[in-house]
């Protein structure tokens, strides 16, 4: 354990300064690798996160730093923090891309295709906003393909 | 709300989504279709199935040894109890595939042959439906065994036979008919399913384990922990975190069973581990026992006892036993044999 505790400043594209433990924050990547490359200066910015996106990833930081903190605790910390509205969830799988950080980023994608498993081609291009770039026929042919999986 | 996902996320998502979901979502778009095909997408995608909780899917054999049902972990709504649900439909009786009386699964694909008749064996993924006949070996040889292997390194697949003595192989994808594998020698003189770890086909042989290394297609014996020749009709062979252990059924009424460890290191030592059995089952003598591995580190046993049967789960790690019921058997039906698979794209090349 080192004998001093190292702060620093992260900075959200909407201008918010959030002070945090450098032990914590280098749980993202995208951070430790600025750390390491010592080209932190008094403050990190952030420019793809925004502040209540970054509460929510400081809260999980948080939570899965504390000490002694049992797998179950974990577990049931976890299966709540995805309960969240889609647009929070987007929003914090964008974050956990940015900052780097494969835990929150796979739990975040996992949850988002639990919700989506069991949707139609068409609800998923809505979802995401996706064009269809087959003409009817070609869809129709990859349709058949695999009509048990439309049943 | 519509938020744009860069195609990177994309990828990840849907590594998380079931096969079924994957096959309907081809045709959202034409990046989706190249997706599902790529290999490090089907890689990854199976490396995850393997790693959710809950995830491990079965095929069930029934009483009379010819019907198989496809099966998978659900919880109740009320009360979460998990149980084990064989869909109404289910599609390897649809197909035909069903009448097979022997199967073998590695990661994500299976084997079906049929010991007692001259028809092709078949490689499946049960996961795609994807299905295809391997070709009859030298015209009319109909081999009694045959084993599935999958090679991490090269990624392949390769399918040992056997007829008496002889051996074969054939290597999917690539292989138009079996080439004959002079390398290997044992006999097998009755049928127990092979386990396929790290590239290497484990098989039980009279006293002793044959180990066949599916890269060099070359193979190995491994001495057993007691020399003793008898046939180990209740011995049965399993994969737990990687390692091969047999699982010795002799003592079940004595209320435990054998859990054998190998150790790989040079010395390959045996390890014994015993496994307590709950009162309320070792009272019983059960007729007949398989067991397979879930990915859940649990061993799944189907039991049979006089009553009917039963599935029975044992922690490895938590020590511990749980009952799972199985709904949607045919009435006046039960299983009487257990394998479990990944769910994965992998195609038959």
């Amino acid at each position: 354990m080192s004998s001093s505790t190292k702060f620093l400043t992260l900075k959200t594209c909407d201008d918010k300064k959030f002070v945090l433990d450098e032990a914590i924050a280098v749980r993202s990547q995208t951070i430790k690798n600025m750390v390491e490359d010592d080209c932190v200066s008094n403050v990190i910015p952030l420019p793809n996160v925004n502040s209540k996106t970054m509460t929510k990833v400081i809260e999980y930081w948080k939570k899965h730093s504390e000490e002694g903190v049992s797998k179950d605790v974990l577990m049931d910390f976890d299966k709540a923090f995805v309960k969240v509205h889609h647009s929070i969830l987007h929003a914090l799988i964008l974050a956990a891309n940015f900052l780097n950080d494969k835990e929150i980023l796979d739990m975040m994608c996992q949850e988002v295709a639990d919700r989506i498993k069991g949707k139609t081609p068409e609800e998923i291009r809505k979802e995401f906003d996706i064009k269809n770039d087959f003409t009817p026929e070609e869809e129709e042919e990859i349709r058949k393909e695999n009509a048990w999986a439309f049943e | 709300m519509n938020l744009w996902i860069p195609e990177e996320i994309m990828f990840e998502i849907f590594s998380w989504l079931p096969v079924k979901s994957l096959l309907r979502f081809k045709c959202n778009t034409k990046f989706c279709t190249s997706l599902i095909l790529e290999s490090d997408f089907v890689n990854i995608h199976t490396c995850r199935s393997m790693s959710r909780s809950g995830r491990t899917k079965f095929i069930l054999r029934e009483k009379w040894e010819s019907i198989f049902f496809t099966a998978e972990q659900r919880e109740d709504e009320k009360d979460s109890t998990p149980f084990l649900q064989i869909p109404r439909y289910n599609y390897l009786y649809l197909h035909g595939l069903a009448y097979y009386s022997r199967l073998n699964c590695v990661n994500g694909l299976c084997c079906m042959w049929d010991s007692l008749s001259t028809r092709h064996a078949a490689i499946f993924n049960p996961s795609t439906r994807e299905v295809r006949f391997l070709p009859n070996i030298d015209g009319e040889l109909s081999p009694c065994n045959y084993s599935l292997g999958f090679e991490p390194e090269e990624k392949k697949f390769k399918v040992f036979s056997r007829y008496k003595e002889r051996h074969w192989v054939f290597t999917l994808g690539i292989d138009k008919s079996w080439r004959e594998n002079k390398n290997i020698s044992f006999a097998i003189p009755y049928f127990k399913p092979s386990v396929c770890i790290s590239g290497v086909i484990y098989q039980l042989i009279n006293g002793a384990i044959a180990a066949i290394d599916i890269k060099s297609e070359k193979c190995e014996t491994i001495a057993l922990w007691n020399s003793s020749h008898e046939l180990p009709n209740y011995y049965e062979l399993i994969e737990v975190k990687g390692k091969l252990e047999v699982i010795d059924y002799r003592k079940w009424v004595g209320g435990y069973l054998d859990l054998w460890i190998f150790d790989q290191t040079p010395q390959r030592k045996w390890e014994r581990h015993i496994i307590r059995l709950p009162s309320i089952w070792n009272a019983m003598k059960p007729g007949f026992v398989s067991s397979v591995m879930s990915h859940d580190g649990e061993i799944v046993f189907v039991v049979i006892f006089k009553s009917g049967g039963a599935c029975l789960c044992y922690d490895v790690t938590r020590k511990s036993w749980r009952e799972l019921k199985i709904m949607g058997l045919p009435k006046e039906n039960y299983i009487k044999g257990i394998y479990s698979y990944v769910e994965s794209l992998v195609s038959l090349g």
